[in-house]
């Protein structure tokens, strides 16, 4: 579905590449987290895909195709793209903001209005109620609901996430994240989804890539990379949330976390 | 209970002031946002052309807004005489046409800054989501970004708006009628209730529109179309109002036009009553420059007005002889229909000549009773003119006949001139046939070598109007008609608070008691050929 094929990225100003030879193939259907520290190389991983960076060197391809050949726009409205600070258009009505990209694919207009109250229900913000409202009239979950319904609108295959359920309260995280999780199943698509926590990695993806230093330091399920990580940067990351785990099971048992 | 007749005069010009006013400004507006906000749209994604267009346009805000009215003038006088050379047809090089264009230059830094500034100020990780769902560059930035810069211009727009509306009044120089009027007329007579209107005026309307715009950009702001809608209609109807007059009933009839001091204001208030009294419709441009004025006249831009023998002498043809006053009279005449196609229709009858004026007192003390008695005390003295005065043929010609070397050399309005005399100058420039003289108990310095011309006050025609007799003889009993006397009582009633049009109608009640039929026929023409013959 994609695949980054030795591709490096090197920024006038970096002393050292963002992207250092990488390459991954992200098969469809799946659903990719990639984690690292910040500067590790995951944005512009995954800006590459739908051409928002470019890549120095290597190629990337989507469905097959290398995206050089493939005009960015046009790319940009087959992927869907849920960002970290929402990014809904202030002012756009709910409607508006979710029809967008089918708007400027040219869809006609009850097409867009009836996709719009579809997704409106399926990310349960009643059609009736929410349809003609603003961004700001809304709670930063059902914001990032909206985001998704707005990255799935135009019926993409792939949807890129950029930390989206960051900004949240626990509580909607994981609500709004396991609901996601469905939606990527109901609906097949195949979701790369940069995260820094890891408890949401291990519990989403089927796969996880960590990126350090602008490679990829260790790429494999959640399961393998736990129980067998192949360096110490992935142990580090991935001994987190059983470490976690033990002392929150530790404090239960014993009154004290150790 | 009766309304000051000042006020009464006030209103009545209302209609045609506010509605020129509001044209002026509008077109203005319309032609800087025209050009503006494309050019900050084109510049917002180009560091380059955005600093070339702040800087030109902030170099234009720095000039002074008298001057870059005044500079207009020329600039299209040039234009139009190439456009007449090259592509046969000329246009008016006056009044409304560099208002316009001076008044769009000026309107168009807080729009072009603001456009620029309120896209640039828009969250950059809208621009990021615009990009993320698949706009072009394009798409970006008339959906997003434009959209939520749009508070930031409506403040832009009402910036320049209130600049224009406020600098407009400055356009009544340069021949635009506008609600400077009031003010320039007022200055001038001394009438302070129409400076006041005049401010007032402005200062409402441009207040008026500021919150019609700052409605709409509430409803911007808050995406309210009612108030968008509102803000709208408001200004539409504010418009509307003021534009009704102006648009109606007002195309024919003659323009006559005053310079900038009372006594041509009387003169012209006199003529639109003659002429208005012979059946015909007449308006007025006041307040207009000395140069100015005759340039308009010449291109047909004003029908007739007062212009002063010496000047064109001096002035116009560069002349540094003097003669008498017929031949003066006759060489200018003659030099008019030449050179311009102007017609000299006849003399009023009164002198209005540059001089040297000193307080009565003051003379006698030091024995000084003419301009060859100053020379020894002017190292201690010092001079004032008005604003033309130190710039003329006539100083130069004062100054180096009799070897003149003042202190110090100041301008101010005449308004001040008169007051100050005595005090803080001790010589002013005065005009002959200025009232004041004899209510500031001024004496005038006698020109024992004969160099100030001779300053016959003149009936100019146009070139359109030299043969209109409808015009011509609406006009006939103003020839020769006026005295020096009478002529200053006119100016000291002005100076006294009355109105132009109130004078002038006290005027024509003292000239048909004299029942003054002297007709002047022009020197070195037959009677056949004067156009009052």
């Amino acid at each position: 579905m994609i695949a980054f094929d030795k591709v490096s990225k090197t920024y006038d100003s970096g002393v050292r590449p963002a992207l250092d030879n990488v390459s991954l193939d992200i098969h469809a259907g799946e659903f990719i987290a990639l984690v690292g520290q910040s500067g590790s190389g995951k944005s512009t991983l995954l800006g590459m895909i739908n051409r928002l960076i470019d890549p120095s060197d290597g190629i990337v391809r989507f469905e097959g195709d290398d995206v050089r050949q493939l005009d960015p726009v046009t790319l940009r409205r087959r992927i869907g793209y849920v960002f970290q600070d929402v990014g809904l258009f202030p002012h756009m009505t709910l409607k508006e903001n979710i029809g967008i990209t089918p708007r400027l694919l040219g869809w006609d207009k009850t097409r867009i209005e009836t996709r719009a109250d579809e997704l409106l229900t399926l990310i349960q913000l009643p059609q009736e109620d929410y349809r003609d409202r603003y961004p700001f009239e809304l709670s930063g979950g059902q914001r990032q609901r909206v985001g998704v319904a707005r990255a799935i609108a135009a019926e993409p295959h792939v949807v890129l996430m950029d930390e989206p359920f960051g900004a949240l309260d626990l509580r909607t995280r994981d609500a709004l994240s396991r609901d996601y999780r469905n939606l990527h199943d109901t609906l097949k698509l195949t979701t790369v989804m940069i995260t820094h926590d890891m408890i949401e990695a291990v519990l989403l993806a089927d796969r996880i890539a960590v990126m350090q230093d602008g490679q990829i330091a260790g790429l494999g399920t959640p399961r393998d990379l736990m129980i067998n990580p192949p360096n110490d940067t992935v142990r580090g990351l991935m001994d987190m949330p059983r470490e976690q785990a033990g002392r929150l099971n530790a404090l239960m048992r014993d009154g004290t976390v150790s | 209970m009766t309304i000051d007749p000042a006020i009464a005069d006030a209103w009545s010009r209302l209609p045609d002031y506010l509605g020129q006013h509001v044209l002026v400004s509008l077109t203005a507006l319309a032609i800087g946002l025209a050009i503006s906000f494309p050019l900050a749209l084109l510049s917002v994604r180009r560091p380059y052309l955005r600093d070339v267009a702040l800087g030109f346009a902030s170099i234009v805000q720095t000039i002074p807004g008298l001057a870059l009215l005044a500079l207009f003038y020329p600039l299209l006088l040039g234009a139009a005489s190439l456009t007449a050379r090259f592509l046969g047809f000329d246009f008016s090089a006056l009044g409304f046409l560099p208002s316009v264009l001076a008044l769009a230059l000026y309107s168009m830094l807080p729009v072009l800054r603001n456009t620029i500034t309120g896209i640039e100020g828009v969250d950059p990780s809208l621009r990021r989501a615009a990009q993320g769902v698949g706009m072009t560059s394009r798409q970006s930035l008339f959906m997003v970004e434009l959209p939520l810069a749009m508070p930031v211009i409506m403040a832009g727009i009402r910036t320049a708006a209130v600049w224009v509306i406020g600098t407009a009044t400055l356009s009544t120089p340069i021949g635009q009628t506008s609600l400077g009027n009031y003010i320039f007329s007022g200055l001038q007579t001394q009438n302070w209730i129409f400076v006041l209107f005049g401010c007032f005026a402005a200062a409402l309307l441009a207040l008026v529109v500021d919150q019609m715009l700052a409605l709409m950009e509430r409803g911007a702001a808050s995406r309210r179309r009612s108030s968008i809608a509102a803000g709208l209609i408001g200004l539409l109807v504010v418009v509307g109002l003021a534009l009704a007059p102006a648009l109606g009933a007002r195309k024919a009839g003659y323009i006559v036009g005053a310079k900038t001091f009372s006594e041509q204001y009387i003169l012209a208030a006199l003529m639109t009553q003659r002429i208005e009294a012979g059946g015909q419709s007449a308006r007025r441009r006041e307040g207009l420059g000395s140069n100015i004025i005759f340039s308009a006249l010449a291109s047909d831009d004003i029908d007739a007005y007062v212009e002063y023998t010496g000047t064109i002498w001096a002035t116009m043809m560069k002349r540094d002889d003097i003669k008498s006053r017929e031949e003066t009279l006759t060489e200018v005449s003659q030099w008019l229909e030449r050179e311009h196609g102007v017609r000299l229709a006849g003399t009023l009858g009164f002198e209005n000549a540059y001089a040297l004026a000193m307080k009565r007192s003051e003379a006698e003390r030091l024995g000084i009773r003419t301009i060859a008695d100053l020379a020894q005390h002017a190292p201690n003295m010092s001079i004032a003119g008005d604003y033309e005065f130190f710039g003329r043929a006539e100083w130069a010609a004062i100054r180096d006949g009799y070897g003149l070397r003042f202190r110090e050399e100041r301008s101010m309005q005449a308004e001040f001139m008169y007051p100050a005399v005595g005090n803080e100058v001790d010589v002013i420039s005065a005009y002959t046939s200025d009232g004041r003289i004899a209510q500031f108990d001024l004496v005038v310095l006698d020109d024992p070598k004969h160099v100030i011309p001779p300053y016959d006050a003149v009936l100019l025609l146009s070139p359109k109007r030299a043969k209109d007799l409808a015009l011509i003889d609406a006009l006939k009993p103003l020839i020769g008609a006026i005295d020096v006397k009478l002529m200053r009582e006119a100016n000291l009633r002005s100076n006294q608070g009355q109105s132009p049009d109130q004078v002038a109608r006290w005027l024509w009640e003292q000239l048909r008691n004299k029942r003054h039929n002297s007709l002047i026929i022009l020197p070195g023409q037959s009677a056949s050929d004067s156009p009052f013959g």
